[in-house]
Order: structure tokens, then sequence, then C-alpha cells
């Protein structure tokens, strides 16, 4: 039987965790000798940062008023957590004849964004350095990495293992877009009271691709990656059920030679630029001054290549069938070099027909 | 099916037509504060155009030069315009006819120059011309040849020679030319040397082919020198009395100034008087003054060099092309005991006036007319001002128009509002006021910087007034939207300050080490806006 399969997954908890996910897939049945899949997915994840600003500051950007930017930072711990990821493709799968396995090729495009700041980064991001004034805002261990990379991988899967189980594996080539990693042992801001002069005491790196480089899909480095999948049924107290187990893009990226690499480990003393006459300011004043002259002046700095571990992510979980229309799911979730905190979930699946399926979380 | 399948193409391409839209970015409200800009400004940024002298003390003293006067060679030699013309026939002739080739004109003549009782006898041509110009009435073409064997260029004599055309039946033809004579040397002597003002010609016209010359008819040949300026030249050049002024010239010592009263301990002026010229010279100065035109006060010099003859021999000529000339030179110092010189420069003047007169050889041609002048190298007068920097200031006022733009554009635009806060730390021993205002293109002042005038305090002083350390005063600029706005659109700034020295009248030294420290900080509500 031919079907379109579609399966929405949405849940949102308020002021923690957001996850998207369209899983559209024309089908045949389990028998059947091929199958596409186009599928999409977002997921946010904070321990401070709600639902109503990470959409202003990310899916719908705009305006970050008082209200929005006061609930998260009444919520402020010492260390907070942010990460989102992206990504979208489609997969073929191709059953061989007569054997009780196939292969598949998947492409997809991936995004990673995570974060792990102090409530004083925050706090000094979104209010500024004046309510420090006199006080230090210390933001040590502040990490920010951000990944964008294309998969294109193949693989195999065995439909029957052990009677009824499948086992997968696949093999991709990862192209690597753009990369941004900073890490900050020591941040620390001084403001003095009536603003004078600003001390910032640092020791961070930063390393990022070739910036010259930053079209669609944009080749500045390559690696790869493997995925395992497993999934096999099991009958507990008369229930019936499976259980999956999954890893996804165990791998790495090498960077280009034009990536670079800043590092710096130093205090630095700003009491204003230093300018011969006071009276004779013009723009040119300020436009000596930029983020990269900056960087260039004040860090070493090197053009190096540099090897990413991508995020790689591991789900355990197990589906029980209560009936004929309900599914309970239960499992563990976690990304591993992202930022990620490990996630213990439940939901469960209302099943209206073999079409449709309400997933509930 | 087929309806399923059209719903999601209809959705992935909603998604990627609204992913095409113009790409939108957070912004939110900050309040930062931070340093801008930080500047130490000592004397030697306050002053401008003049020279400050450290003496062992480390006290400082002013020390500016300036050049008030500079004889131009018009005043002493003039070469007039001056024609010589040649006619042929000299006299009506009713039939002739010209063979081909046949002269028409052979003249070596002499163009005097009507110059007074300057006897000139060589001169380099800095620049002028000659005009040559030809009427012809014959129906045929002639060939002339002009040339001035004494007038060389490189050694080479000046000659042209040029093709008249013949007259047509509409009537005679008028042919003109102009040749520059810049770089020449010209002989003034005459063809024997033994003449002045006098330069000889040649010119040698022959018809280009045989014609009939009926009653009427002629060629008549003309040439002129005009605007003739000498860079050099050599003679005798007269007993005579140039009398120059009342005239004044800027000094630019206290352009700035625009109000209040400046009290010195002391000031010396030397005036030089320097001749370049291989004239023998008598200067008399008949006034000198200074003139402050936003007063409108002037100062008279009351002095023995007042209208006393200064007598000033001819300079020395050396041949060297390097350096041509020795000067001969004359020089006076004015101060307090023989002058009102202080007085003077008290008087805050922007102007120094004066009135002169020059007589050139008053022991008449003693030079067997080798007098020499150079256009470049005349007779100069300067004067060398010092003054020690005691003084004593009261509501002295300087005022500068400096430039200033804040273009739009840039992150300046995101400022909602905010202080913006002067720190002054004041290590010189008097209070400054300071307004700035800010002007639009068009020249107004569209408002002021500071809502009312803001003092920076005067450094911590001794008994005898010297600073001991120096004090900060803030000067907050509360910037409203509306005023930052103007200072957008603000394209120049004028900076009025004034000082007043701590116990004036009391006199203050000022130090090489004085200085104040400025710096300008910003507390600023910031939109940050990644858009930008």
């Amino acid at each position: 039987m031919k079907a379109l399969y579609l399966n929405l997954f949405f849940v949102f908890y308020y002021g923690v965790t957001t996850t998207f996910a369209i899983d559209l897939s024309l089908i045949k049945n389990d028998s059947a000798k091929a199958s596409i899949s186009l599928s999409g997915s977002y997921y946010s994840q904070s321990t401070v940062l709600t639902n109503a600003f990470v959409n202003k500051f990310i899916l719908f950007p705009g305006f970050i008023d008082e209200g929005l930017k006061g609930v998260v930072s009444s919520h402020l711990k010492r260390d907070n957590q942010f990460g989102f990821a992206i990504d979208y493709g489609f997969s073929y799968f191709q059953k061989f004849n007569h054997r009780d396995f196939g292969f598949f090729i998947t492409a997809k495009d991936k995004q990673y964004l995570n974060t792990k700041f102090s409530g004083d980064f925050y706090n000094l991001l979104m209010y500024g350095n004046k309510r420090f004034a006199g006080t230090t805002a210390a933001f040590d261990g502040l990490s920010l990495n951000a990944l964008k990379y294309q998969k294109l991988g193949t693989g195999l899967i065995w439909t029957v293992v052990d009677t009824v189980g499948k086992l997968g594996f696949g093999f991709s080539y990862l192209n690597g877009e753009s990369n941004s990693s900073l890490n900050a042992e020591k941040a620390r801001l001084f403001t003095s009271e009536d603003g004078q002069y600003l001390n910032f005491e640092t020791a961070m790196t930063w390393n990022m691709n070739d910036t010259m480089n930053r079209s669609r899909f944009a080749n500045n480095g390559f690696g790869f990656s493997a995925d395992l999948f497993f999934e096999a049924p099991f009958k507990l107290k008369r229930r019936s059920g499976k259980m999956v187990v999954s890893v996804e893009d165990i791998g790495f990226i090498k960077w280009n030679s034009s990536s670079r690499s800043y590092s710096v480990d130093s205090t630095f003393y700003f009491d204003g630029i230093d300018v011969s006459n006071i009276f004779q300011l013009r723009d040119s004043v300020f436009s000596s001054i930029s983020a990269d002259s900056a960087i260039s002046k004040f860090s070493n700095k090197g053009k190096k290549n540099i090897t990413t571990l991508v995020p790689a992510s591991f789900n355990f979980y197990t589906i029980t069938n209560y009936g004929k229309r309900f599914q309970l799911v239960k499992g563990i979730h976690h990304i591993f070099n992202a930022n990620y905190k490990l996630k213990i979930y439940a939901n469960g699946n209302i099943i209206f027909s073999i079409n449709f399926l309400l997933v509930l979380g | 099916m087929n309806r399923l399948i059209k719903i999601f193409v209809i959705a992935i391409l909603f998604v990627f037509t609204t992913c095409k839209k113009e790409k939108a970015f957070p912004s939110w409200d900050t309040d930062v504060l931070s340093p801008l800009l930080k500047s130490t400004l000592t004397l030697k940024d306050l002053l401008t155009d003049s020279l400050l002298k450290e003496n062992p003390d480390s006290s400082l003293k002013l020390i500016y030069h300036s050049g008030f006067y500079s004889l131009v060679i018009d005043s002493l030699l003039t070469i007039p315009d001056t024609s010589l013309k040649y006619v042929y026939p000299p006299f009506p002739i009713s039939y002739y006819h010209l063979d081909s080739n046949e002269i028409v004109m052979s003249n070596i003549g002499t163009t005097n120059f009507n110059m007074g009782n300057v006897l000139l006898s060589y001169a380099k041509i800095r620049n002028g011309y000659i005009k040559v110009e030809t009427w012809n009435t014959l129906k045929q073409k002639i060939n002339v040849r002009y040339s001035i064997a004494s007038a060389k260029l490189n050694g080479v004599p000046f000659a042209v020679s040029e093709q008249v055309p013949a007259a047509t039946t509409a009537g005679s033809v008028y042919f003109t030319k102009l040749y520059s004579l810049a770089g020449y040397d010209i002989d003034f002597r005459g063809a024997a040397g033994d003449k002045f003002n006098t330069v000889s010609i040649s010119v040698i016209a022959n018809i280009d082919d045989s014609v009939t010359m009926h009653l009427g008819d002629s060629v008549v040949f003309k040439n002129t020198y005009f605007n003739i300026s000498p860079s050099y030249a050599k003679g005798y050049f007269g007993k005579d009395t140039v009398t120059i002024g009342p005239a004044e010239n800027h000094l630019g010592l206290f352009d700035n100034v625009k109000a209040g009263s400046l009290l010195l301990d002391d000031a010396t002026v030397k005036l030089h008087i320097d001749n370049y010229t291989g004239i023998d010279s008598r200067v008399q100065i008949n006034s000198w003054y200074s003139l402050n035109s936003f007063s409108g006060n002037s100062v008279q010099l009351a002095s023995d060099i007042i209208g006393s003859p200064i007598n000033i021999n001819r300079a020395i000529e050396t041949g060297d092309p390097q350096n041509p000339v020795i000067p001969s030179s004359w020089s006076t110092t004015l101060n307090n005991s023989n002058s009102n010189i202080k007085g003077l420069l008290e008087n805050l003047p922007n102007a120094l006036g004066y009135s002169l007169r020059i007589q050139t050889n008053p022991l008449g041609n003693i030079s067997g007319s080798n007098d020499f002048i150079f256009s470049d190298r005349t007779i100069n007068a300067s004067v060398d001002i010092e003054v020690p920097l005691s003084l004593s200031a009261a509501g002295l006022t300087l005022q500068d128009t400096v430039d200033f733009s804040l273009q739009t554009g840039t992150q300046a635009d995101n400022v909602n509002n905010g202080v913006l806060t002067l720190f002054a730390n004041n290590g010189f021993p008097f209070n400054a006021t300071i307004q700035m205002y800010m002007l639009h293109a068009n020249g107004q002042i569209t408002d002021s910087l500071f809502t009312e005038n803001k003092t920076i305090a005067s450094g911590m002083v001794d008994a005898n007034f010297k600073v001991i350390a120096k004090k900060i005063s803030k000067l907050p600029v509360p910037l409203s939207k509306s005023k930052l706005d103007l200072l957008k659109n603000t394209h120049r700034m004028v900076v009025k300050i004034k000082y007043d020295t701590y116990s004036s009248p009391q006199l203050v030294k000022l130090y090489s080490h004085y200085g104040i420290d400025v710096r300008l900080v910003g507390d600023f509500n910031f939109t940050v806006n990644f858009d930008n």
C-alpha cells in the first residue's frame, strides 16, 4: 500500500526546551522495496532562556524588551546553558531483491549553536556594563560554539536481525561550511565607578574558519562520521513494544589551513582612545579602530588546521503499545560535544491511523 | 494521496519563499558606561604657529617670528611697454615693380626704454613678451626675419622668421604674433655697448614673388615689448624715495583671542631689516603699532627708532648661483627700558601696522652703475618676539572653530540618549570656562553643547603660585535624542574658552610640565542591533 506518512513532533516546555520536528516519508509497507523520506527538525534547549526570548533572538528576530530580558535575568544561575540544532534533508532506502537488507543514502544540512555562560555575562550583554560600575562582571568559563556542515552518507540496514530486529550503520562525508569556537577560561570586566576606565582580564581562545569564504555550502573543511542504529521488539507483561538505540554523527571535521586561531591571556586597561587634540574629532579617529584590528593587536594569532569533533547524538528509547491507539515512549537522549544536558523523557503517541500519529509530550 | 503531495509541495514552497524575506536581526537596549577619548594638552598643543623655549628653571618663553614687510622689485625698477615701428616705402610711390625675393625692408634699429633716472645695463627676464605686428597691402606674401642680437636664451640670440600673407582684394592683411621672453638675458647697452636702456634689433623683409606696387601700398612693421619683469637687473637704479604704508600685516600670535586682558612680566622684540639689493638704502620708520581688530585698540610704538634714519649698506653680489647675495643687515632690540613694546603685546594684536620711507642711493651713483637687484631678494623687515610666559590673564577668551563630524550610518545612530562627561584634570594655574557651539553646514549656531558655561578649576598652587597638584573637574553634557540629532548635522564647532589666572592680576609663571589631562566618558543608552 502506498502511503504518505506524516509525523509531526512538537514539544514545548516553557522556559526550558523547544523541539519541533517534521518527518515526511513516502513509503510503502514494510515489505516494500524502496522509500524516500524528507525530514527537518529544530531543537533548542536552555537552562534559563525562555522560549519567548529565544524566539526573539533566533527564530523570529526582533526587539527584545525589558520584560523579556527580566524574566530570564530573574532565573539566572551561576552557570547557564543554551543550545540549538537545526537539520533538514532527505534519505532514500532501497531493499535488495530477496534479501533481508538494503542500503540507504542520505543528505542533510546541519547547524549547531551552543553556549555556556554566567549570569554576569547575560546581564552584561543584555543590560550593558553600567550596572557593573564599580564592580566586576565575571564570566569565566564562557564558551560559544557555532558549527555548520553538510552530511552526505550511505549505509546498510538489516531489516531482520534475530528474526524481527533491525540493525543499520552508515558512513558519511562531511562538508565543513563554518565553525566558530570561543572558550574563555577567564574573563572579568571591571568598570570604574565613574566610567573613566575599564579593566578586562581574560584568558581565551577563539578558533574560526576562513572568514573570506562565507558562501552557502562553502567548503572550508571536510570530515567523516559514522551512524549506528539498532531496533529490537520485545514483549513484557503481555505488552508488545520495541527498543531503539541509535548513535548519530560520531565523527570530525578538519578545517583547512586558512582557519584562524586566536589566543589571549592578558589584562587590558582601556581609558579612552588617545587623540592628539580632543577638539579635532573626526570619524577617522574611530574608524581606525575595528574589531579585527583590536583582535590582531592584542592576541596571538595564527593560521592552522583545526579539527572539530561534531556533536554526536545518542538516543535510547522504548515504545510500548497500549492497545491499538496509544503508545508510551520512554527514553534518554544526549548530545556529546555540545554543552548538552542529558535528557530523560517520556511521551505518548495516539495512533489515529497508520498514516497519522499524534505525539503527546 | 495526490492531495497530500500537493499540500506538502505548497508547504515546502511557503517555507522557502518566506526564507527569502529580508533578514531580520535581534536588537535590545543596553546602558553602556565607557571611556571614549583621552588627551593631554600642554602649552605646545594650545599655542599655534609658535615656538616655545624652555628656560633653565623649566619656565617657558614664547618665541615668535614674523616678517612684516618685503619690498617688491617694481618699487625700484619698472621697464615700461615700448614700441618701435618701420614703414616701407618710407615715402609714397605711385608705381613700382618688385622682383621676386626683392628686399623691401632691412633695418637695424634701437629700442629705447624710458625709465627716468634708472640706467639699466642688463636684465634677466622673469616674464614678459615681445609682440610683432605687420600690416601688408601688397598682393604678395612677404618673408620677415626679426632678430635681437642682445637678447639671448642659453647663449642663442632671439631670432624668428615669419611669412606674412598677401593682401586680398578685400584689403590689407594684418599679421601678429606673440613671443615670450621669459628666461632671456638682455643686454640693454645697445649695439656698441656704450648706452643704457637700449636694445638693438634687426628686421629684414623680402617679397616672396614679383608684384607691382601702386600708390598707397605699404608694408608696416611694429614690435612692442610689454609686461617685461626682470628676475635680476643691473645698472643704476636711481636716487629715489619710496613711501610705504600705512599698512598692516597679519600677526598670527593672538589670532584666537577674542576678549579679555593679558598682563606680561616682560617682552622683547628684535626688529631686523635685511638689504639683499645692491643698492645703498636709508630707511625711516615713521610709525609702528599693534592693532587689535576685535577691541579696535591700537598702541603706537614709543621708541627712539621712530623717525630716525637707518642707513643700510648695499649687499654684496657673490657670483655663486646657490647663494648669490650676502645681505647687509641692521637690527635693534626693543624692550621695557627703551620702548613700550610690552604694551604693544598686551594689546593682544592680530596685526602689526607700519609706515616706512625708503631712500635708494642717497649718495648717488657711487657704484658706477653696478647696482643689482634680484626680484626674490629685496629689502625685508621682520620681528622676533620673545615673551617670558609669566603673565596674568583676566577673562582672556580664546575662540576657534574646529571641524566636527559624526556621520550617520555608524554605531552613533544607535545611541538613544545619555550623558557625555568631560573629566578635566587641570595642571595649569588658571581656571578655564568652556562652552562649545554646534554649527550647521550653513554656518548657523544650532545649539550649545553644555547647558551652561562650565568651569575647569585651576590646579592647586603654592605661595609662589606654582602648581603643586592637578585638580579634577567634571563637566557633564546631557545628550537628549534631539541634541544627538543636532550633533549628527553638525559639521563644525565653535570652541570658546575663557582663562583667568589664579589670583589675577598676580603674575604666574608657566612651566613646561604644566598640562591638562582630559578624558571623555560616555554614559549611553544604546540599542544593540546586529543589523549594523
